[in-house]
């Protein structure tokens, strides 16, 4: 069985059709785990026993003759911020190292109700906080194509383990780009789903209005059905909210006009890059699609925005991390004394950095300047986006400016790890939807696939998930 | 443009409650590039404006009634201490 190539949607189909079973595909698949993650690292925990139970289970319900839920029996990888009942959740940090989760995540109970299989937790930077998955408090990731090179990140461990044939499909969140950014580095497709559509309610905060839960697959049409699986309205989740979700048939998208908003490309952005977004843009001319430049004059000052709003979220998110309650504990004379410590030892470089870059656009004297004055930015970079689906349906961008690095590289710089965000922060700022999937036929001159972003209206996710499969469609065929 | 000292990070180490062992000197630096590079968002001219317009949302209430199903098993959170003792969490002195 070639479990590299399985898909969800053949996986559906194959089951049904009995060329295998459940079973079968997940013990395949963890034999893959056994040989390839050594090296890779994608995983921070495995749950072999649960997995292979809850496969056999949907074996025996598909021999009763029940009929399965379409999600029954597919192999998932979640990362390691969404929590899942009785199982460790680590957000890839030290201050999470004892944790067990005590209840289960909205999404996990979705997906529980359609009888998914969980293979294991994957690794991420910790608390979702970078770009490379280099800053994960437990073990590094690297780059399925190549493993001298980063996968992307934050959700490094879920892009890699999909590009690995570890997992048919897996679950990431999107803050600044965690899901599209690992998904553009492995040649695998991201998608980060309009703010609201899916439940945060059980995904270890980080920045609360601009975390989004993404599913992440080998296809859009994978993508698809793992999207329409956990988004809803959850009543724990107050920013939940049920968005119109139809995909549309390839007729009905042949009016389409797709902007390409001239502030993506030039200056900072690789060659190779540039030349795989120009290749994209007459295939998608080549579809019958109208293209032209378009205009998104603040998108300069978002990496900005974004690197002032998130930390500032995040300093209070990370504030329950005190030792007190769950998680790690540092032995400790006084309450301070333990709070300090704790804290201390617990987080690592970068989400200090962050805390402490929030604390600094928070406190007072600097709060006008920098906190207001970004939020009052982020409206600006909203209305952008506004003004040009006037006149346009879509963007394309390229989802990163550069293509995969070394394993290094830029782990010392912070502030060159924080410009791979440069265009995934924009739709992340304004909550609209966005998706990464990979450039057909071509590849960077060291072998790398290279990510194209679409970038949708807000709350208009299907027709952003269509455009995206009738791409996928067409060059499979042509 | 914010002049970020040794004095303001301790002050902000203090704020966060995070005791800073090593590598203070990298930490500083680190921290001076980047509101250093914040600076180009204070050139921009931007109104008053609710910016969270993007991901407006109204207030979300419900009847203040307890709800058994919104509870979360008391096990599991009672799992996640990390010091008890008879069922409660056993914490150091605060007063």
């Amino acid at each position: 069985m070639d479990i590299s190539s399985l898909t969800v949607k053949k996986f559906q189909e194959g089951l049904r059709r009995k060329e295998f079973s459940a079973f079968e595909v997940a013990q395949n698949i963890f034999k893959r785990i056994e040989e390839y993650d050594g090296e890779l690292g994608a995983y921070l925990c495995l749950l072999k026993d649960d997995a292979l139970r809850r496969a056999s289970e949907v074996d025996a319900a598909l021999a009763g003759g029940e009929n399965l839920p379409p999600l029954a029996g597919v192999p998932l990888a979640i990362k390691d911020n969404i929590v899942i009942k009785e199982v460790p959740a680590t957000a890839a940090s030290q201050v999470l190292k004892e944790y067990i989760g005590a209840y289960d995540a909205h999404v996990i109970r979705r997906l529980r109700e359609q009888c998914a299989v969980f293979l294991g937790k994957t690794n991420l930077d910790e608390f979702a906080m970078g770009a490379s998955t280099e800053h994960s408090a437990y073990k590094l990731t690297r780059n399925p194509l190549n493993t001298d090179y980063v996968p992307g990140g934050s959700s490094g461990g879920s892009a890699a383990a999909v590009a690995a044939g570890e997992a048919l499909a897996a679950l990431g969140s999107d803050t600044g780009g965690s899901v599209r950014h690992p998904a553009a580095f492995c040649g695998i497709v991201g998608f980060r789903p309009t703010y609201g559509a899916v439940s945060r309610s059980g995904l270890i905060a980080m920045a609360s209005s601009l975390d989004v839960i993404g599913p992440m697959g080998k296809t859009v049409e994978d993508v698809v059905l793992l999207f329409d699986a956990i988004r809803g309205r959850d009543e724990f989740d107050a920013t939940s909210r049920d968005i119109d979700f139809s995909m549309r048939s390839f007729d009905g998208l042949r009016g389409m006009k797709i902007g390409i908003p001239k502030e993506y490309f030039g200056k900072g952005v690789d060659d190779e890059i540039e030349k795989g977004i120009s290749l994209v843009r007459k295939q998608f001319e080549e579809l019958g699609f109208e293209t032209r430049e378009v205009s998104l004059p603040h998108t300069e000052y978002a990496v900005a925005c974004y690197y002032i709003i998130m930390p500032a979220e995040a300093s209070t998110n990370l504030a329950r991390y005190d030792g007190i309650q769950y998680g790690h504990r540092e032995r400790a004379g006084s309450l301070g004394e333990l709070y300090v410590r704790t804290r201390g030892e617990g987080f690592g470089e970068e989400v200090k950095r962050r805390i402490m870059l929030g604390t600094f656009s928070l406190s007072s004297g600097y709060y006008d300047a920098y906190y207001a004055q970004a939020q009052n930015v982020r409206g600006l970079i909203a209305d952008d986006f506004d003004k040009v689906f006037g006149d346009v349906d879509i963007l394309l961008t390229p989802t990163a400016p550069t293509a995969p690095f070394k394993i290094g590289e830029k782990s010392d710089d912070p502030l060159a790890l924080y410009m791979e965000d440069a265009f995934a922060a924009p739709a992340s700022l304004a909550g609209i939807p966005a998706m990464s999937m990979p450039v057909a036929g071509y590849e960077t001159s060291d072998g790398f696939p290279v990510g194209f972003q679409l970038i949708g209206k807000r709350g208009r996710d299907g027709d952003l998930l269509s455009v995206g499969k009738l791409y996928e469609e067409s060059v499979k065929s042509g | 443009m914010a002049i970020v000292d040794r004095e303001l990070l301790e002050r902000l180490a203090r704020l966060s409650r995070i005791e800073i062992v090593e590598g203070e000197k990298k930490l500083l630096d680190d921290i001076q590039s980047i509101v250093a590079y914040f600076d180009k968002i204070r050139a921009v001219k931007a109104d008053a404006r609710g910016s969270t317009s993007c991901i407006a949302m109204k207030n979300v209430v419900r009847e203040d009634v307890y709800d058994e199903n919104r509870r979360l098993p008391y096990e599991g959170i009672q799992g996640t201490f990390p010091d008890k003792e008879n069922g409660y969490l056993r914490v150091p002195k605060v007063l």
